[in-house]
């Protein structure tokens, strides 16, 4: 179902029937998406259940100036940018482990990836949240700089700069800790 | 070639290095579908756990009320027969309801007060105002 089909039977009262049309339709996607920022699938499984409620809450609202895929993936980095930061500040006061990268790799059972991939991995972890969303947009999920406007409510000059920045820094990190790997 | 071209533009490190336990998006798509179902009982139970003290505190306060206005009244006794002791509170207690800013909320008629105005003089400054 298209999102204008699934925004059609929401209006017409069959509202449980749409949200589960939506469900199918974008938590794959979705995780996805999560699963890239956060790095790790406990964090990721638990905010998708906050991001599919809020979700439901906000549909009353949603006025579809935007995509209905567009107004999801907005809701759904939001909340995780907003779970990044809370888990930085909680590390920054002692609240949880210094090394809030520890968590995106180590030991994580469903990484896959080679040596090479977890210290990419480990290097986008170090950037701040909003830039590690915008690198993951661009470099892994090969987004349109207009679709990540949209999603993070930047203008596209902005977000190309906050790419080629992040791009630096991550190239930068991955030379200077691992020169033989790279 | 630059080195440092080489890194990111590798394909390789843009695969998806994640996965996922098995069947994990089958049961995630059932987890997620339930959720207008909880939210719908988990409003309901906000609803009653809130109104609970809210009754709680109705019933205290209308019990008092009850109390307060059976002593107030003397338990339905006659004034003859009420004790002089029990007079002098609910003075006291209607004293005590007065606010000392608006003394002239229950007014109390003496001599001095005078009498209502008879209707044949109210109808006569009628008059002079109707031929003005």
């Amino acid at each position: 179902m298209t999102g204008e089909e699934i925004l059609a039977l929401y209006r017409s009262g069959d509202r449980e029937r749409a949200f589960g049309e939506l469900v199918k339709s974008y938590s794959e996607r979705l995780y996805w998406h999560v699963r890239g920022l956060t790095g790790n699938h406990e964090d990721t499984d638990d905010l998708l259940q906050d991001i599919f409620v809020k979700i439901w809450h906000s549909l009353p609202d949603f006025r579809g100036d935007s995509q209905l895929y567009t107004w999801v993936f907005r809701i759904a980095t939001n909340e995780t940018l907003n779970f990044l930061r809370k888990r930085s500040l909680r590390a920054t006061f002692g609240l949880d482990s210094p090394d809030v990268t520890a968590r995106v790799t180590d030991p994580d059972p469903y990484f896959d990836g080679d040596e090479a991939q977890r210290l990419l991995s480990v290097a986008v972890a170090k950037l701040p949240p909003r830039q590690r969303a915008v690198f993951h947009m661009r470099y892994f999920e090969e987004m349109p700089y207009e679709q990540m406007s949209q999603i993070m409510g930047t203008s596209v000059g902005a977000l190309k700069a906050s790419y080629h920045f992040a791009y630096e820094k991550v190239k930068d990190y991955l030379l200077r800790n691992f020169p033989d790997r790279f | 070639m630059d080195k440092k071209m080489d890194i990111l533009e590798r394909k390789d490190l843009r695969r998806n290095p994640y996965s996922v336990p098995e069947a994990y998006f089958d049961q995630l798509q059932e987890r997620l579908g339930a959720i207008p179902r909880q939210e719908a009982l988990s409003r309901r139970e906000d609803s009653r756990t809130r109104i609970r003290p809210v009754l709680a505190w109705t019933a205290g306060i209308a019990a008092m009320l009850a109390v307060g206005l059976w002593v107030f009244q003397g338990s339905g006794t006659t004034p003859e027969s009420v004790s002089p002791e029990v007079l002098s509170y609910e003075q006291f207690a209607i004293a005590d309801l007065i606010p000392h800013t608006e003394p002239y909320i229950f007014y109390v008629e003496d001599s001095q007060t005078p009498a209502d105005p008879a209707e044949e003089e109210m109808i006569d400054y009628l008059m002079q105002y109707q031929n003005y």
